[in-house]
């Protein structure tokens, strides 16, 4: 996509609730906590915002003007979005091209699910007895991404050690963001000693369900100056499906879009991998953290395992280093959790807070540039780049 | 869990997957795989009895495939064990996905879903690269007595 026939797009305010589980609320109660805190960011009030794109992966119906019978039926227009795990990321792209296009001045993405303790996503649809799951294979998402990771191993010879020190730098990470679901800091030996789930993960690999809600405002300059205290700009947003690779009707190709939009982003920012300050990519299980070390250029080819070993995208890792690019500040999906349609945009709101020095003792210091990552099976993959 | 040991002929077999073909109706016997090859490019996709384009080359002419016998043998690309799937499937088995040629093209492979037997579920007996060869078993029945059939695959 060539976005150069756009005009620059800013972020203007981002909020997020603490990920958990709330039983008590519902997706539009959830979802209009975080565009309160989204507004109160930037300064603004609901009258301010002319669009809303509003992302929800599991209770798709309405869920953006639900949103607004709860906190403020402007009469807006709202586009409801789904588009797997990266459906977050999808909402905020609407939102950018919708003031990206000149047509609205602030525009509002918000991204909520509610999930509770579902467990495995997916599950057997019509009659079980001829459900392909466990006697032809698995379709789980700890499976797929569990073979993903073994083909990095084939591969590349990543060991299992690897794949697990992922799961304790992110739970780590977490230990600082207090809006995180968990905030329990794990051993490379608590993981690897805890449940397996789908082999090599083990539940600590995994992300967990849970009930999140996002926002943010994005706005022309002109708004952006007159609202924000600091212009952040979207340098980039880039959108992509699978192309037919080997294998991929029959085991889902994790890889290759995330490349493509990767390459795509960085061609829209004009920065390199070497730019980054920091990332939020999809961690939805620990081996998918190492393989999007080289599909996102952060590594070379191969090389992800040397990645985690040198720490490399680790907030205690080497700073001076120039390889030193920290990835999952926030904790990422295997600590601050996964409610699939606020991922994305929560994911917008890490990489804001890390410009604008708001991140606390997670802070990276010195951030100009940061990217967020997410991918859908089935398929979607999302990259956006953030600069000041 | 997959019966292995049920292979002699009953009445009411009835595949879980369109692309596992059976010749007898009352037997396992010859059972195979099928793919559907492009003619145009020459892609070789799992048999489903409504693909009409192909989604490689965009394909679109009537004839556009051929049908084609997958072989029984096959190498493992990947495999997980999973120790927790949905609700009522299982565990532990192992997941694997294995490449498979066709008859009569040297060059030609598609990649399968399938559960590895014969195995004791677990990392150590299994190895990425392995020879496997796959057969027909009947996993369960279903609600009106049918036995399901799927394809499975064994070390070579």
């Amino acid at each position: 996509m060539n976005n150069e026939s756009l005009r620059d797009v800013y972020v203007g305010g981002v909020g997020m609730i603490k990920f958990g589980r709330y039983p008590e609320e519902n997706v539009a109660t959830l979802g209009a906590q975080a565009v309160q805190l989204a507004l109160a960011d930037g300064g603004m009030q609901l009258n301010d915002i002319e669009m809303m794109a509003a992302g929800c992966l599991y209770q798709t119906n309405m869920i953006g003007q639900k949103i607004l019978k709860e906190m403020g039926m402007t009469g807006i227009p709202v586009y409801n979005v789904a588009n797997a795990c990266a459906t977050g990321s999808t909402a905020f792209r609407e939102a950018y091209f919708a003031v990206g296009s000149g047509a609205y001045d602030i525009a509002l993405a918000v991204g909520v699910e509610q999930m509770g303790k579902r467990g495995l996503l997916g599950g057997i649809t019509g009659d079980p007895a001829y459900s392909p799951e466990g006697v032809m294979g698995t379709g789980t998402m700890p499976g797929v991404f569990g073979m993903a990771g073994l083909e990095h191993s084939r591969q590349y010879g990543t060991t299992i050690e690897q794949f697990a020190q992922v799961s304790v730098k992110n739970h780590e990470h977490a230990m600082a963001n207090p809006l995180s679901q968990y905030q329990v800091r794990v051993s490379l030996e608590d993981v690897l000693n805890a449940r397996m789930v789908a082999y090599p993960n083990t539940l600590y690999m995994c992300c967990p369900t849970g009930d999140g809600a996002a926002a943010a405002v994005v706005m022309s300059k002109e708004k952006a100056k007159q609202f924000s205290r600091e212009l952040i700009k979207v340098a980039a947003s880039a959108l992509t499906t699978d192309p037919y690779t080997d294998r991929v009707l029959t085991f889902p190709d994790v890889n290759t879009m995330t490349v493509n939009a990767a390459r795509e982003a960085y061609d829209q920012a004009g920065v390199s991998p070497q730019d980054l300050n920091s990332v939020e990519l999809h961690d939805c299980f620990a081996t998918a953290e190492v393989l999007h070390y080289e599909n996102l250029q952060l590594a070379p080819k191969g090389e992800a395992g040397r990645w985690v070993d040198e720490k490399l995208t680790d907030l205690a890792g080497p700073q001076g280093d120039p390889r030193w690019t920290p990835v999952n500040t926030s904790g990422g999906l295997l600590s601050k959790g996964h409610p699939i349609g606020a991922t994305g945009v929560a994911n917008i709101c890490e990489i804001t807070w890390q410009l604008r020095g708001q991140a606390g003792d997670r802070q990276v210091p010195d951030h100009k540039v940061g990217m967020a990552h997410t991918i859908g099976l089935g398929s979607a993959c999302a990259v956006h780049i953030l600069t000041k | 869990m997959t019966n292995d040991t049920a292979t002699e002929a009953k009445p009411g077999l009835r595949p879980i997957v369109d692309y596992l073909i059976m010749p007898n109706e009352n037997s396992l016997e010859g059972a195979y795989l099928q793919g559907l090859q492009c003619k145009a490019c020459p892609t070789v996709f799992l048999y489903a009895p409504t693909r009409r384009y192909c989604a490689v080359c965009n394909g679109k002419d009537e004839d556009l495939f051929s049908k084609v016998r997958l072989k029984d043998e096959g190498e493992v690309w990947v495999f997980t064990v999973v120790h927790q799937s949905w609700p009522g499937i299982p565990t532990p088995f192992v997941g694997g996905i294995i490449d498979v040629g066709v008859e009569g093209d040297a060059e030609a492979k598609v990649a399968v879903r399938a559960n590895i037997v014969g195995v004791e579920p677990d990392p150590k007996n299994l190895q990425m690269g392995m020879k496997v060869r796959g057969k027909a078993a009947v996993a369960h029945k279903d609600k009106d007595g049918n036995d399901v059939v799927v394809w499975h695959f064994e070390p070579a």
